[in-house]
């Protein structure tokens, strides 16, 4: 009986049930579905500090949808390279990367064609932790936070969105966290600041 | 390029007479672009990604407002395989008027706008460049192109209009360039 209650459970909380207000416009435009799953392929850049730091791969995030509003989680491998210093001195490092997001995206602008399918604009905001694990060893760790905008194609039978997004970024690095891959060389180069920015970009189908 | 569009934009009455009755009113849109300015005696590349709002003033003029957050990297210094980047953000205002459109049934409109305005920009600068961060104004005149389709009785947007912008950008040091591309919907 445990087990039917749990596979119950297990089954509503995965399943994506039509939500009432699927079908009812909230100012033209389709809310978003109850819940979807989302593939995307991307990456990521920043510099600060001497540094840069990289990486592309795949990303999945999870979301549920509130009407024109959308709170998703999402969580990406990818293959990362830092390169280290400017000039002769510089090198660069490979390794991996784990990162793990949550965010809000809204959907700002929909243009409905001949009610199969539609256009739309997208603002997003986001915060995340990265984590980067070196092949020569070491490990970095930091928070970030940014927001973008993405386009997207929805189509209505099928409930597919090809979508592409553009984000930027703001991650503090830390000197005393840096240090272990540095050897010293990052933070000797002219740090304007000790925040690195940076674009991030996906591109993928949501369901 | 700024005096063919002062040019173009004061003969420009004619051309906006055949402009649909379908223009679109106030738009959000985003863009991606590339160019360059001459800062220093650098030659400074920007990959901007840009986030735009535009509010109808009349039939053909609209005022646009506009945010760039910008990547920046010295060109001559990338080119001595010595890469150093750098990132900053820009604000453009400005105006905007169509020079020419045309309408194919009522569904798909191309148009040539014209643009002029200025604004600021707050930069760190590439490690080569001398220079750690710069406080710049500019001014900047532009043309734009595209086609944009159009769905009269949406309750949401009506106009859908992806787009190509050629923008001269003006600041002390020189005038520098910048091509992008991008989407708005009213």
């Amino acid at each position: 009986m445990r087990s039917v209650i749990i596979a119950a459970v297990v089954v509503a909380a995965t399943a994506a049930p039509a939500r009432a207000g699927d079908d009812v416009d909230i100012d033209g435009k389709w809310p978003f579905r109850g819940r979807t799953v989302g593939v995307y392929v991307g990456g990521h850049g920043s510099r600060s500090g001497g540094m840069s730091l990289g990486g592309i791969g795949p990303t999945v995030d999870l979301a549920v949808g509130d009407g024109a509003f959308q709170y998703f989680a999402e969580l990406g491998l990818l293959a990362a390279q830092a390169r280290i210093g400017d000039g002769e001195d510089a090198r660069s490092i490979r390794g991996y990367e784990g990162r793990a997001g949550i965010g809000v995206r809204w959907l700002a602008r929909s243009f409905v064609m001949e009610r199969d399918g539609a256009i739309e604009m997208l603002l997003e905001a986001f915060t995340g932790l990265e984590q980067f694990w070196w092949k020569e060893g070491g490990r970095l760790t930091r928070p970030d936070l940014g927001g973008g905008w993405a386009w997207q194609v929805r189509m209505r039978r099928s409930k597919f969105m090809f979508r592409t997004s553009a984000r930027v970024y703001f991650a503090p690095l830390d000197p005393d966290h840096a240090a272990p891959i540095c050897r010293g060389s990052c933070m000797e180069a002219p740090a304007t600041s000790r925040w690195s920015s940076g674009i991030m970009a996906n591109m993928g189908v949501s369901w | 390029m700024i005096a063919a569009v002062a040019v173009a934009l004061a003969c420009s009455a004619q051309a906006a007479r055949a402009e649909s009755d379908q223009a679109p009113r106030g738009k959000l849109g985003f863009r991606i672009g590339f160019g360059a300015l001459p800062i220093d005696g650098h030659r400074v590349g920007t990959i901007g990604l840009g986030l735009g709002v535009e509010h109808q003033l009349t039939k053909t003029w609209r005022i646009l407002g506009e945010y760039e957050w910008l990547w920046l990297s010295d060109e001559d210094a990338t080119a001595m395989r010595d890469p150093n980047d750098s990132s900053g953000h820009r604000l453009h205002a400005g105006l905007r008027r169509t020079l020419a459109a045309t309408t194919v049934r009522k569904v798909l409109r191309f148009y040539v706008d014209g643009e002029l305005g200025g604004g600021i920009a707050a930069m760190s600068l590439p490690r080569t460049v001398g220079k750690e961060a710069a406080v710049l104004p500019h001014g900047f005149a532009g043309i734009r192109f595209g086609y944009g389709f159009l769905q009269k009785d949406n309750k949401g947007s009506r106009t859908w209009e992806p787009e190509f912008l050629l923008r001269a950008i003006g600041i002390p040091d020189g005038i520098g360039l910048s091509f992008g591309v991008g989407m708005a919907w009213d």
